[in-house]
């Protein structure tokens, strides 16, 4: 992927958060930061991609989208998710639901489920990048 | 007055809930809020339902709200947010809070811009999927679709699985329409970039946040909920395809 496609990509995944932050009705101050938020996330899946594979590239991505929403939710007073949803939305497999609903609709049952694997593996990269760095944020000394 | 502290706290709740908010988000606002307006509170909620106790002076309240609809809309769960902490600041009256908490069951941005928002995600997120040219254009209009028999369905108190199977059928059923007008489209990619605005991101990340804080009963049953859902959207789009191949 070169320079000019990675510049496309990126206004292209900062727009379609942003618009995913409008729909989810998110208050305008927060509006640019969950469009920037989601751009850093496909930035940081398509640098890795190339090299560990999709799942890997989802788990990096998806703490990166939470890494970003806990620090600036912090200096906006907003909840997390409010930055965190929308940033994570160019990251579901929702085309790998799609080839394994089709696969099964043609009777190729085993490409289906293999299908499904993946899409159930990715979508568990997704909670725990979100989970392990919410939680990384929430340690605290025990008093 | 424990009354009335009880309806805001109620209120705030039943806000946070209906938006999709975590289970202990609306738990710890409402203790929260509670502790500042000067009474001790304890609530147990789950997706849906609220219990919640109000207490001072020996003198206990306690009431149980029902909580049957959940849609996703984190401006609320914003709001709210910021409610209780001018509340915790002392910078609200208990009348001011009630007030603040109405005024948040009003939209925030008007039908045009959601609606543009709509097209132009689904648009993007087909360009990143590799969607070219007139792909571009058919999956806005499908966004669009989609967005539309989602939100009239609602209307119609439907719940969300019928929604979103609704609406895949019908924007599987568009996409064949136009491609039989404009034959060498990618159908996965345009139903995919449409159907998208109905993932249920919200419950999503709500259910992997209350797993982290040990609220599993409404962890997993929201991971249902997400799960259930997306299987919604993915039988839509197969009943229409399987049509279209008779």
């Amino acid at each position: 992927m070169n320079g000019h496609d990675l510049i496309l990509q990126f206004l292209a995944s900062a727009i379609a958060s942003g618009g995913f932050a409008v729909i989810f009705k998110i208050p305008p101050p927060s509006l640019l930061v969950a469009a920037l938020t989601g751009a850093a996330g496909w930035m940081a899946y398509l640098l890795v991609l190339p090299n560990s594979g999709t799942i890997m590239a989802t788990f990096i991505a998806s703490a990166m989208v939470s890494f970003v929403a806990e620090v600036s939710s912090r200096r906006l007073k907003t909840p997390a998710t409010t930055i965190a949803v929308p940033g994570i939305i160019p990251l579901v497999p929702g085309m790998r639901v799609y080839r394994s609903m089709e696969y099964f609709l043609n009777g190729d049952n085993l490409n289906g489920i293999d299908e499904a694997a993946i899409t159930l593996l990715i979508s568990g990269a997704i909670a725990f990048g979100l989970a392990i760095v919410s939680s990384a944020y929430r340690l605290r000394k025990k008093h | 007055m424990q009354n009335e502290v009880m309806n805001v706290i109620m209120t705030a709740g039943e806000l946070l809930l209906t938006s999709g908010a975590e289970v202990y988000r609306a738990e710890e606002t409402m203790e929260r809020m509670g502790k500042s307006l000067g009474y001790s509170v304890e609530a147990y909620v789950t997706p849906t339902g609220i219990m919640v106790t109000v207490a001072k002076d020996g003198y206990f309240l306690t009431r149980i709200r029902r909580i049957r609809s959940r849609n996703q809309d984190l401006g609320r769960i914003a709001g709210v947010n910021q409610i209780s902490r001018e509340l915790a600041m002392g910078s609200l009256t208990l009348e001011q809070t009630k007030l603040r908490l109405q005024e948040l069951r009003g939209p925030i941005y008007n039908t045009f811009i959601r609606y543009f928002a709509v097209m132009v995600a689904s648009a993007c997120l087909t360009f990143m999927l590799g969607g070219r040219q007139y792909e571009l254009i058919i999956a806005a209009g499908a966004g669009l679709i989609a967005y539309l028999v989602d939100l009239l369905l609602s209307r119609f108190n439907a719940n969300p699985y019928l929604r979103s199977f609704a609406a895949a059928f019908l924007v599987a059923n568009g996409v064949y329409t136009v491609r039989s007008f404009v034959p060498n489209i990618s159908m996965p990619l345009v139903t995919v970039g449409g159907l998208m605005i109905l993932v249920p991101g919200v419950a999503m990340a709500s259910a992997v946040r209350d797993l982290v804080q040990g609220e599993l009963l409404s962890g997993t049953s929201r991971v249902v909920e997400a799960v259930a859902i997306a299987a919604a959207l993915a039988a839509g789009s197969a009943v229409a395809v399987g049509l279209w191949r008779l």
